[in-house]
């Protein structure tokens, strides 16, 4: 495992553009597969600080304090988990009333001091997200795209991150308690060290006052966390897989693994998933939709640092033969240079007026800033230099390295009248 | 009007409006036509129509596919443009948004909407993939459930899905979608808007030069009033599908007719408020049916306004739907006022306006709504927004809820022990 340090921060992008103040505290730790349970659960189950009795007091305070949202998020990125909590009130500038200080003590009662009763988080909340969790569990069984998602990668990419999903440790529900569930947060969260972030139309220095009173606990101010590696994963013998379930739509896919994949093969890789998918060059829809009529929906989904793609359609159950013959004739497409060329200028101006466009987009550019920040991908701006160094004849070698890895096919046995 | 918001009535009785906000890095350009699912029953030069479901969703497809630009969703999308269209129950809309080559996608979108190409072959390739697209409707969880609570609420409307069935669109023919077209793509009927870092005047005259070039049939058209009653046809319906958990919904049906544009939209806020207050996160009621475990995650509520009616739902996963309906009932006929809770959403809906103009479309899609369903060309502004206490008791105090119906989502397990 690759580790790299960090400054805690606190880490300000200042934006005048948006009417709101974004803060992100996250709480980096080992990622351990038992905990995959503990990780969610803890987001779902905390909904107050022990200076509210009721759900009711907490959402009056909330109101008060004129808090646009305040809510916990995980993240896993190599083998360090994140648990988050992103406050978002109003440009205290722009309406009178909001407090920063308020916000900030507001925002750190809720993390550091949990509702607990018994020495444990809330019996009747744990008991009750258990139950929901068991349940759409279930459910996910029921939803063509989501089963789908989840198989496709059971097959091909088994014990790895891309498989490790609720389903797999369903069975870690059944283990935790409302007490080890709060030693685990206080073990994680409250004895944690964070890295803040935070968006929006402020002064610093005022900022820095208040994380440093409210937020940050701990005297270090660096944090190792893991740093993005790549797992190529090896194309083996080829699976043809089909299963009958009851749905009305069928699903087919046809996975590829890239043959002594390596770094620099991962943009071409990327710029193969823009290519299909991106409404400029649109080669999919292209051929699958508008051509030959085989499907309202079809798509392709690409892990690269896994070295993986996947050509996929929700189809009429006997459209099956037809469309794995067009999925093989688009990977043939991609091997034309002619053909490609053009498109590929298409989907690299095509990221150019995306990055303009995320500009209108506060999650983006907030999510942007803290990935960047923190290594977990590249800048906009580097992501786009680095499409742009791709050529068609990439594109070709890449592609006559693709091998079929896996057939995947779902009958769906409804009739739709 | 705000200042950034101007409006334009062309020759031809299109209403343009432009909303400027030069903030912004893209142009968002939206044509509506007040033509949705629902709109089913009608009055086109002297003759009376009743169309099977379908229909509009039928003529979005053909328009984005097979109009005199070709496909104008991949011709725009070639320029870099992110084009859609979606048919909802009482509009359809489609649109061009970018940076660049916007005004050229523009005239792309609108040579299409009044230049679609009805031939029997486009109408069979239309129709195949709308039947991909029924069976994706049928594979979601509350698809059917839907169309139940459709069926039970209204007597005399036939209406079960925007999207239509696989027998309902084989059966359509070019002749019922040309008259349906005709119909309801009336520039009267119609209205754009342009929102974004743009130019008005550069594009006010691209649309004019368009209008200009355009021979558009007028039509005379009128939407039938079936007489509808404010009472149900059903009160209750169970409807099978593999669920973990029994869904109950309990839809409530409120006569508006007699209100005008701006009293609608009050009675929709007030509502929203008092659902909230009633059945929100952290009320008294949620709370008692979460710790006796009558309901298992939130209480899900909504308003939805159509030409005569207000449909207000409350709904939840539930372990026992008589209790749940029992007390739900109570609650929401007690009609009991807080004024310390309604000034709270009061003030949370105020805080709320200012986040607004961060996004273009939660600007453009309220001014939509606010159009389509209320007649009220007007954007939603913190000032604007002026009910007070007394008001909202006597908004709420108004309404009745003693026309409603129950529908319950069931596991096919309990076919056989189930009421």
């Amino acid at each position: 495992m690759m580790l790299i340090t960090k400054e805690r921060g606190p880490y300000f992008l200042q934006n005048k553009s948006f009417g709101t103040v974004t803060i992100s505290v996250m709480f980096p730790y080992k990622y351990q597969e038992d905990d995959f349970m503990k990780v969610r659960l803890i987001n779902d189950v905390i909904n107050r600080s022990m200076n509210y009795q009721t759900k009711q007091d907490f959402k009056n305070a909330i109101i008060n304090n004129y808090i646009i949202s305040l809510y916990a998020d995980y993240e896993n990125f190599e083998n360090t988990s994140y648990t988050k909590f992103i406050l978002t009130i109003p440009n205290p500038q722009k309406l009178k009333g909001v407090s920063l200080d308020n916000c900030l003590k507001f925002l750190a009662d809720y993390i550091y001091n949990p509702f607990i009763e018994d020495n444990g988080l809330e019996k009747n909340e744990v008991a009750k997200f258990i139950d929901i969790y068991h349940k759409n569990i279930k459910e996910s069984n029921n939803l063509i795209n989501k089963y789908a998602k989840r198989r496709v990668f059971e097959i091909c990419a088994p014990n790895t991150k891309l498989s490790s999903t609720m389903v797999s440790h369903e069975k870690e529900l059944d283990k935790i308690t409302p007490q080890n569930l709060y030693n685990f947060y206080k073990e994680k969260i409250i004895n944690g060290n964070p890295f803040v972030f935070v968006m929006g139309d402020v002064d610093k220095q005022e900022m820095n006052c208040l994380i440093n009173k409210y937020i940050f606990k701990k005297k270090e101010t660096t944090i190792q966390i893991s740093k993005r590696q790549n797992h190529f994963l090896k194309p083996k013998e080829v699976q043809v897989i089909t299963e009958e379930k009851d749905f009305f739509q069928s699903f087919i896919t046809l996975v590829y693994k890239v043959k002594d994949m390596t770094e620099k093969d991962r943009y071409s890789l990327i710029a193969i998933g823009l290519l299909l998918n991106d409404q400029a060059s649109h080669i999919l829809f292209k051929k699958i939709r508008l051509e030959n009529d085989l499907a309202y929906t079809t798509s392709a989904f690409y892990r690269s640092y896994y070295g993986l793609l996947a050509l996929t359609a929700l189809i009429n159950k006997t459209s099956k033969n037809k469309t794995i013959k067009t999925f093989n004739k688009v990977i043939e497409l991609l091997k034309d240079e002619n053909y490609i060329t053009p498109l590929l200028e298409k989907i690299k101006n095509s990221e150019k007026i995306n990055m303009i466009r995320a500009k209108d987009n506060k999650a983006v550019i907030f999510n942007n800033f803290i990935d960047e920040t923190l290594d977990f991908a590249l800048s906009d701006e580097e992501h786009y230099q680095r499409l742009c160094a791709v050529t068609a004849q990439d594109i070709k070698k890449l592609a006559n390295k693709l091998i079929l890895d896996t057939q995947y096919f779902i009958r769906g046995k409804k009739d739709a009248k | 009007m705000p200042n950034n918001l101007t409006s334009y009535i062309l020759d031809n009785g299109l209403t343009v409006y432009f909303y400027n906000d030069n903030t912004k890095h893209t142009v968002h350009a939206e044509l509506i036509t007040k033509y949705g699912g629902k709109n089913k029953d009608f009055i086109f030069e002297g003759k009376e129509y009743h169309t099977s479901d379908g229909i509009a969703h039928l003529i979005e497809h053909f328009i984005c596919e097979h109009g005199q630009a070709g496909n104008f969703i991949s011709l725009t999308g070639e320029n870099l443009i992110y084009s859609n269209a979606l048919t909802y129950l009482n509009k359809t809309c489609y649109f061009v948004d970018g940076i660049e080559n916007v005004k050229e996608a523009l005239k792309i979108m609108l040579t299409n909407i009044y230049n679609p190409i009805f031939t029997d072959e486009n109408l069979t390739k239309v129709k195949h993939a709308i039947y991909e697209e029924i069976r994706r409707c049928n594979d979601r969880k509350f698809f059917e459930f839907n169309i139940e609570f459709e069926k039970c609420l209204y007597q005399k409307n036939h209406f079960k899905s925007t999207i239509g069935t696989i027998k309902e669109i084989e059966n359509v023919d070019l002749e019922t979608l040309q008259t349906c077209y005709k119909a309801f793509y009336q520039p009267t009927n119609q209205f754009l808007i342009v929102a974004g870092n743009f130019d008005k005047e550069q594009y006010l005259k691209v649309i004019k030069e368009f209008f200009a070039t355009q021979k558009i049939e007028k039509h005379e058209t009128k939407m039938l009033d079936l007489n509808e009653p404010v009472t149900v046809k059903k009160n209750y319906f169970k409807v099978y599908k593999e669920t973990e958990d029994t869904y109950t919904a309990i839809r409530y049906k409120i006569d508006v007719r007699n209100l005008s544009p701006k009293e609608k939209l009050d009675l929709e806020n007030s509502l929203i408020d008092y659902l909230t207050i009633c059945f929100g996160y952290g009320s008294p009621l949620r709370k008692k049916l979460e710790d006796n475990k009558t309901i298992i995650g939130p209480i899900n509520c909504y308003v939805n306004f159509e030409t005569n009616f207000a449909i207000c739902g409350v709904a939840a996963y539930t372990t026992d739907t008589d209790v749940f309906v029992k007390e739900i009932q109570k609650e929401i006929n007690a009609k009991k006022f807080d004024e310390e809770l309604f000034n709270l959403e009061v003030k949370e809906t105020l805080t709320r306006f200012i986040i607004r103009f961060d996004y273009l479309s939660q600007i453009v899609s309220p001014f939509v709504d606010n159009i389509v369903t209320f007649n009220y060309p007007y954007l939603d502004e913190a000032k604007d927004f002026d009910i007070s206490f007394e008001k909202y008791k006597n908004i709420i105090n108004d309404l009745d809820f003693s026309n409603y119906t129950i529908g319950e989502l069931i596991d096919p397990k309990y076919k056989e022990t189930s009421k």
